[in-house]
């Protein structure tokens, strides 16, 4: 069974709206790496959770949105 | 199944290709994934939640800041690739590995500070170093798997959306050592 080329390329939006896309992940993540330090910083003990739930979905949306992981199974992000 | 047959059905097509190298380096990103988990692990089962004062944060933070910028871009080069655009593709690889670099050298500049206050013989020091080192070396493959994309696509290898797909997978790794980094930071830097 051939792949048609859009499910190949399932993930390429418009280019403008790729760098903005872009541009909005990188930011986030940025917000999500202060607000870790913050968090490391300031609330010494039990800090733990906090921050895993700040890393794991910035993790995430690096694996969802920059590395496309709904284009393996020919998915839309 | 026959070559014919193969071939008939798509197996052969350059989309198939593109499929399956998509799956095979998701499957060596996966296993190279459980490998930093369990480096991950072991900090926490060695040290706890143990941290030393010494840990430069500023540093910390500014290498980590710059490892998301060169994700930024390299996204940026995969997606100037997919439409074609060789000049943009060249300058944000080269972007990218000058970050990559600055990202060295910072890890560098912390490693010679971390010998002084926790040496590899220490606790924390074995877990530090190893963690880092690892992915420093993963850095060092990302950087020259990305000069060598730099060199092809500058001879014109990547100048259309149908054959782009060598930066696709070197972004991909890329980002997949970002995604470490954003791991090993806090983990190192950050919990206590």
């Amino acid at each position: 069974m051939a792949l048609r080329k859009e499910q190949i390329v399932a993930h390429k939006p418009s280019r403008r709206d790729a760098t903005l896309l872009g541009l909005v992940v990188f930011g986030a993540l940025m917000a999500m790496e202060i607000m870790e330090l913050v968090i490391g910083v300031r609330i010494t003990p039990g800090a733990l959770p906090l921050l895993v739930l700040l890393v794991v979905p910035g993790a995430g949306v690096i694996v969802w949105f920059f590395m496309h992981l709904p284009a393996v199974w020919g998915g839309e992000e | 199944m026959t070559t014919e047959h193969a071939v008939e059905h798509g197996i052969h097509s350059p989309e198939m290709r593109v499929k399956i190298n998509r799956i095979g380096l998701w499957l060596f990103i996966l296993s190279d994934a459980f490998f930093f988990v369990a480096l991950i692990s072991s900090r926490f089962y060695l040290h706890g939640t143990y941290r030393p004062d010494d840990l430069n944060q500023a540093l910390g933070l500014g290498v980590s800041i710059v490892l998301l910028l060169s994700s930024l871009t390299v996204y940026r080069a995969e997606v100037a690739a997919s439409y074609g655009d060789r000049a943009a593709t060249q300058r944000n690889i080269l972007f990218t590995i000058g970050l990559g670099l600055l990202f060295a050298v910072g890890v560098g500049y912390e490693w010679y500070e971390a010998f002084s206050h926790f040496p590899p013989s220490t606790g924390f020091g074995t877990i530090f170093f190893t963690l880092t080192g690892v992915h420093a070396t993963h850095v060092f493959s990302g950087l020259i798997v990305l000069g060598f994309l730099w060199w092809l696509n500058r001879r014109g290898k990547y100048s259309s959306e149908e054959t782009y797909w060598p930066v696709e997978g070197a972004a991909k790794y890329w980002h997949f050592v970002d995604v470490a980094w954003v791991l090993i930071y806090p983990t190192l830097y950050l919990v206590s």
